[in-house]
């Protein structure tokens, strides 16, 4: 992990002081004189070379230190601890509709192979991927908020209780889940369809077992680890890709701090940002990694 | 064991989500809202509250809290807020300005003139607009409501650069700048300011809690634009933080919110149509321009520059930005509403004649090189207009590459004068005439070449006069020089507008969405 942490916040540092912009011209009016600029350049600490301005911050993540915020003017770890249980309550309930959409829709695919239902499913969630997410987060907006009424535009109000952030949280995570849930069914399918044909799976149907049972202990639990390798997959994009759904439904998370961040040229937080949320991507990955051992005990990590 | 390992996987997503809630719900608590509470989206987070320290938008929530010796009204003349009244000396080298004895802070204990004299010093250190004050040598308190401005020049415009918005001098407890001196004005602690409401809760990028300080006495006067009475009819003002354009105008028609910042113009009518909501369209609030780059590159040469502007049809350029309703050709310098307008010259600013242009593109020295037009869609109305203007210039045989940037890097490219020959400009109200120097400087602040030195002569006026006439018969000649020199294309005004619920009453009708007399019936 430490490799990858260093190579990270290497590759981030440098990406976002190569591209040009500069964070001093949000503080000043646009008339102000260029003494004026140089004054705030120095508060910020951006009139140093780019290599000073690396080691200085290189020297504070490895004692725990990520910065401060130009704009929030409060250490980036604060900012982002403030922002990621936002993402990762988005993340946890968009997978939640994505799987609730997708086993069912998978599994019943793969027993119904080539019928109505299995083609419906199938155009079920291929219009789900097909569709730009912010359009269908928009659509859901103009439904449920602007015409029904039933659920908030937008935003998360701290303190709101729990069920205030259900309801906040129902439409975007529907936006975030129901495009990724194609992906999941789809693997659903495929993974129940190679199970279904091995010899077991016919014994335990033979034996005079229920449908229900040969589907669920000897055919799903036998598909699973394909599904989730892609589970992983798909839980690290819509933590990582989640900003549109941010953006769009307005809420705090770490997506939407990390694109106003870029706008504005916040430094410390965009460094800071990418190097933990990779950190957390791969962490995940190892938990998805264990996950495989405990569901196939034929798997065992030395 | 498989069913024991399940069961382990879904209570681990379980204990997650829970985790995350409580991580999340326990940085606040939701504040006591009473029933007179107005919530606001701005597309801006407000960011910190140091007034004196920044002029980054949304600064009308920040003057909820601090205010200033003076504000500007909606003809840009500045009114007493914190002041009583300002006199010059003969020599003009002294203001002594007498302060309003029934002000308090915040904190309860009345505002002085060591508040004022503190927070000029502080001011001078870390005020965004600090170099507007150069010509104050000190401030001296010469009685508990009294202090002198002493100058080591005449500045005739003192009381307009007190009156400037954000950035400008605000006024904070002498004990404030004691113990934060010329750092941020970050903890609660510290934000405690004169004006109608104090501030009861920050989350960042979020939401801002302001409630109504029960013992603000309001300066006096009819409401006009920063100037005149506040009443503060709300309890609570609730201010979000909603970027996107779409989601704020959805809040706002699904009631989430009471009162918008900034409709989108594409969006307006929709706002308009609804049944529960209205727009309210403010005075100009925007000018939109394009500059020549005329230190390098073809736009050196005035007849092209010429050649351009008699090409130019302002009215189809500006047609792109939307609804006429909401822009306005305007070729001046100024709004019209203020006392420094001046347009004699404005009739035969733009011919739209391309016959005309022609005959000037065969007399310039042009032989078709490339120009960089220099653009961003992060400055969103003026971007409208790139693809118009490309079109006039194509008309004209000049050959155009837009360079289409963000707008951080816009700002940083615009500084550098050999990356671009013409671009996109706009700008928020110019709140002291003193600004128009920016017309015949490049974004280094070096002048551009060519300014005959009468425009000194002039500015020098501007800033130290203070005769009201001899200041606007000066701001007259710097018209006609700038609309000489070409260097700038001024083509109008873009008004603001602002949404709000039908419930809301009050709205402000000028530049800026000021919140201290908006009221809920």
């Amino acid at each position: 992990m430490i490799p990858i942490a260093l190579l990270v916040a290497i590759i981030a540092f440098f990406l976002i002081h190569l591209s040009p912009g500069d964070p001093a011209t949000f503080f000043v009016s646009p008339d102000a004189p260029p003494e004026e600029l140089e004054r705030v350049r120095e508060r910020l600490g951006v009139d140093q070379p780019i290599f000073v301005q690396f080691g200085r911050w290189l020297g504070g993540v490895v004692q725990g230190d990520l910065g401060v915020s130009f704009f929030q003017r409060r250490p980036v770890i604060q900012a982002y601890l403030a922002a990621l249980p936002v993402t990762l309550m988005l993340a946890v309930g968009g997978m939640a509709i994505a799987l609730t959409l997708a086993l069912p829709i998978g599994i019943i695919s793969a027993l119904k192979k080539d019928s109505l239902v299995d083609k419906i499913g199938t155009v079920f969630v291929f219009a789900g991927i097909s569709m730009p997410n912010f359009w269908f987060g928009m659509l859901l907006i103009l439904l449920f908020a602007v015409f029904l009424g039933w659920l908030p535009a937008q935003g998360f109000i701290r303190g709101a209780g729990l069920g205030g952030y259900v309801r906040s949280l129902i439409l975007p995570a529907l936006a975030l889940g129901y495009p990724n849930s194609a992906l999941i069914a789809r693997m659903t399918r495929s993974s129940m369809l190679e199970v279904m044909r091995q010899d077991y799976v016919q014994t335990a149907r033979a034996k005079g077992l229920r449908a229900f049972v040969v589907t669920s202990r000897h055919a799903f639990m036998n598909a699973i680890n394909p599904i989730l390798t892609v589970v992983g997959l798909v839980f690290a994009r819509m933590m990582a890709g989640s900003v549109v759904i941010e953006t769009v439904f307005n809420l705090p998370g770490v997506g939407r701090l990390v694109v106003n961040s870029v706008m504005r040229r916040d430094y410390p937080v965009i460094q800071g940002a990418l190097l933990l949320t990779a950190l957390l991507i791969v962490g995940f990955n190892l938990i998805i990694d264990l996950l495989y051992a405990i569901f196939d005990p034929r798997i065992r990590y030395d | 064991m498989k069913k024991k390992m399940s069961k382990v996987a879904v209570i681990g997503v379980a204990v997650m989500l829970v985790v995350s809630i409580g991580l999340w719900a326990g940085g606040a608590a939701e504040p006591d809202v009473p029933e007179k509470t107005l919530i606001v989206a701005y597309p801006d987070d407000v960011a910190h509250f140091d007034n004196m320290a920044t002029t980054a938008p949304p600064k009308e929530v920040r003057h909820l809290v601090f205010e200033q010796l003076y504000a500007l009204d909606a003809e840009q003349v500045p009114q007493p807020v914190l002041a009583e009244s300002a006199e010059l000396s003969a020599d003009e080298l002294t203001w002594t300005i007498r302060l309003r004895d029934d002000v308090e802070f915040h904190d309860g204990q009345p505002m002085t003139s060591a508040d004022v004299v503190a927070s000029f010093y502080r001011f001078r250190d870390v005020g965004a607009k600090a170099w507007e004050l150069d010509r104050v040598e000190d401030v001296v308190a010469i009685d508990d409501h009294t202090v002198e401005f002493r100058l080591h020049g005449r500045f005739g415009a003192l009381l307009e650069s007190l009156a400037g918005g954000g950035g400008a001098l605000s006024i904070y407890p002498e004990w404030v700048i004691e113990e934060i001196g010329t750092d941020d004005l970050r903890d609660m602690e510290h934000i405690v300011g004169t004006g109608p409401y104090t501030v009861d809760q920050i989350v960042p990028e979020e939401r801002y809690i302001l409630r109504r300080y029960d013992n603000y006495v309001s300066p006096e006067g009819e409401p006009s634009y920063q100037a005149g009475r506040r009443d503060a009819p709300m309890e609570v003002i609730d201010v979000r933080v909603i970027p996107d354009d779409a989601t704020r105008v959805a809040a706002l028609e699904a009631g989430d919110v009471d009162v918008i910042q900034a409709v989108p113009l594409d969006d307006a009518q929709r706002v308009e149509d609804n049944r529960d909501t209205y727009i309210q369209e403010t005075s100009p609030g925007y000018r939109v321009y394009y500059k020549f780059n005329v230190r390098q590159g073809p736009f050196t040469d005035p007849k092209l520059r010429e050649a351009v502007r008699a090409a130019i049809d302002p009215y189809e350029l500006l047609a792109a930005i939307g609804d006429d309703r909401f822009w306005r050709v305007n070729h001046a310098m100024r709004y019209q509403e203020e006392q420094w307008m001046w347009s004699d010259y404005a009739e035969q600013f733009f011919v739209n004649d391309l016959d005309k242009a022609r005959e000037l593109m065969e007399e310039s020295d042009y032989d078709g090189e490339m120009i960089r037009f220099l653009a961003s869609p992060g400055r969103a109305l003026e971007y409208r207009t790139v693809i118009p203007m490309q079109n006039v210039l194509a008309q004209l045989g000049i050959n155009v590459q837009i360079m289409s940037v963000d707008a951080a890097t816009f700002s940083e490219i615009r500084a550098q004068t050999d990356q671009w020959e013409i671009k996109h400009a706009g700008g928020g109200s110019i709140s002291m005439p003193v600004y128009l120097d920016s017309s015949v400087q490049d974004r280094t602040g070096e002048r551009w070449p060519g300014v005959p030195e009468e425009w000194d002569e002039y500015m020098g006026i501007v800033q130290a006069e203070p005769d009201l006439e001899e200041r606007q018969a000066a701001i007259q000649e710097l018209h006609k020089i700038s609309a000489d020199l070409n260097y700038e294309m001024w083509l109008g005004d873009v008004f603001e507008i602002g949404g709000a619920r039908d419930n809301v009453v009050n709205m402000p009708i000028w530049f800026k969405l000021h919140l201290w007399n908006i009221d809920k019936e």
